[in-house]
């Protein structure tokens, strides 16, 4: 006689499931003592949880009458916290955008946190210029619960802010190209696309440029707004140029009917993305270790941890992803004759939710593989790009 | 079906669909706010901005979906609330400035009963997220097919993931009860 799954019983001490599923584990359990001392302690457990959650005492809840006349008569001071209404569906949505959104917005986002975080870098033509480029990509997990919404919000708005005196330019121009040869030759280097794969869709995607002067006391509020922390700055910095370029990106559907988003995973599309390394410059006395540790402590690390952490990356020429630990999982994998990150979903995630992602550098650009199910397929692909 | 439109411009349609939908959801939302955060003041108010956040919307999210979403983000606000005011306590604590706020009815049992409460909640704060929020829901009376929706799992797998989330939940609280004195 085989024993009933725990996850049953509980739901039978629920009386979640069917009549005749209902009686099925009745049956059985006057029989299976082993089952039925399983189905008691799994009762007296959540008994015994229910008398943890009980509410506070209290005299009077407000009714719907009373809540909504205070709801409509004033709209709180403080707009909803963005992050905050993010925030639940980031798990399945950070999937859900990654294959069809391109990793080069991903990487465009990134930047946005990177560029406080970039390193002691390599001097370029002007001396005080430190320079950015993307070398290599290391994940970073981070507990999303640990994530204060709040401090992303202060940042976002006040990067938003200084953002406003920025220049921004579109760096090429987004199209619809034929094959590999026509994107080759717009974009001046070779565009890699695997053997034998019918390509649905190719597209160019336009980049963005970004540049502008320093400001100190902007900077100084930025991050006392979003770490209530201040970050001493040199006065030297005040007025100096930075810049930051992601270049356009060419993206490939590969498969047969990919345009509908949602037979894309029952046809087994995978997108490709690739792009030269995005880079930024910035002026050489940005403190960029610090920079790091509040980026690190921005997603979820503790100051201890994250100034320990901060320390171990080169920041100079790492790509740092975060991801969630509790819904993804990483492991190196040697693809396209280099080593990549392999991200996928968790085993117990459900099984339309289960993605996969793959991002590697090689040769200086940045490439990205991301598809649903079994990822074996995509790094035979990435290992047939020619 | 767009619901919600600008409160100071929509219909009086719109205005009465939204209306229907907060009289519908308001004291279930509520009740779980106050189970998360134990504190009424606070519990009101993440409610209020939870029908905000769903004004905001403007109609994105189908009709279906908006009893999911909603729990969903009150959940959401209600642990990110309990985190601040615990990275709050343990700053003023750090600083030297805690001091008791709360008022109390009957000082013995009520302080038993809050203690007990907020370690209830210490422990949630450090277990997954999915299964704080399983613990929550569930513990505030959602079926199975609404604890699918809200925590986006598929819906045969939430008997499992409970009684996961209880055995870890029981595990943790009796090791910290042990850690505090009490008999484990």
């Amino acid at each position: 006689m085989s024993h009933i799954d725990e996850g049953v019983l509980r739901a039978y001490h629920d009386h979640e499931l069917s009549a005749s599923e209902q009686a099925h584990v009745t049956r059985h359990l006057a029989q299976c003592e082993g089952c039925a001392t399983h189905a008691q302690r799994l009762a007296a457990r959540a008994a015994w949880l229910d008398a943890h959650f009980t509410l506070p005492e209290q005299s009077a809840y407000p009714t719907p009458q009373q809540a909504y006349s205070r709801f409509v008569a004033r709209r709180p001071s403080d707009p909803p916290l963005r992050t905050l209404e993010v925030n639940p569906m980031q798990r399945t949505a950070f999937w859900r955008r990654l294959p069809t959104v391109k990793v080069a917005a991903l990487v465009a986002t990134l930047l946005l946190v990177l560029t406080l975080t970039i390193g002691p870098l390599r001097t370029v033509a002007a001396d005080f210029l430190r320079l950015f480029r993307v070398e290599r990509v290391t994940v970073l997990p981070v507990e999303l619960d640990n994530m204060d919404g709040a401090r992303f919000d202060s940042l976002a708005q006040q990067a938003q802010l200084m953002a406003e005196s920025f220049e921004i330019e579109i760096v090429g121009e987004s199209q619809e190209v034929s094959n590999a040869a026509e994107a080759t030759d717009r974009l001046g280097y070779p565009v890699r696309l695997p053997a034998d794969q019918t390509v649905d869709a190719l597209n160019i995607e336009a980049g963005v440029s970004m540049h502008g002067t320093l400001d100190e006391a902007q900077l100084e509020s930025l991050f006392y707004y979003a770490f209530e922390n201040k970050l001493d700055l040199p006065s030297s910095i005040d007025g100096k140029p930075f810049k930051v370029v992601v270049p356009p990106m060419v993206r490939a559907e590969l498969g047969e009917g990919c345009g509908d988003y949602r037979e894309r995973a029952r046809n087994g599309c995978v997108t490709l993305v690739q792009l030269g390394s995005p880079i930024a410059e910035f002026p050489d006395e940005l403190p960029v270790l610090r920079l790091g540790e509040l980026f690190l402590q921005l997603v979820g690390y503790d100051s201890a941890e994250a100034r320990e952490l901060a320390r171990t990356i080169d920041w100079t020429s790492t790509l740092v992803v975060p991801i969630p630990s509790r819904d993804m999982e990483s492991q190196s994998v040697t693809v396209d004759g280099v080593e990549g990150t392999l991200l996928t979903s968790e085993s117990d995630s459900a099984a339309f939710h289960q993605r996969y992602a793959l991002i590697w550098v090689r040769e200086g650009k940045l490439y990205g593989l991301a598809g649903h199910g079994d990822p074996a397929p995509a790094i035979a692909m990435a290992n047939s790009l020619r | 079906m767009n619901y919600i439109g600008d409160m100071s411009q929509q219909s009086g349609a719109r205005h009465v669909e939204f209306e229907q939908l907060f009289d519908a959801h308001w004291m279930r939302l509520y009740r779980l706010l106050l189970r998360v955060v134990g504190d009424p003041d606070q519990a009101d108010e993440l409610a209020l901005d939870t029908f905000w956040a769903l004004h905001d919307q403007r109609g994105q999210i189908e009709t279906d979906a908006i009893g999911a979403w909603l729990y969903r983000v009150a959940m959401n606000k209600g642990l990110n609330a309990l985190r601040a005011r615990q990275r709050r306590a343990r700053y003023e604590a750090e600083a030297g400035h805690l001091h008791l706020t709360q008022t109390v009815r009957n000082p013995i049992t009520e302080v038993e009963r809050a203690d007990e409460r907020a370690a209830v909640r210490t422990v949630l704060l450090e277990m997954k997220g999915r299964d704080a929020r399983l613990l929550f829901l569930r513990h505030s009376g959602f079926s199975y097919a609404e604890l699918a929706e809200v925590i986006e799992v598929a819906p045969g797998s939430v008997g499992t993931l409970l009684a996961r989330a209880e055995k870890e939940f029981e595990r943790r609280y009796r090791r910290m009860m042990t850690g505090k004195g009490e008999e484990a």
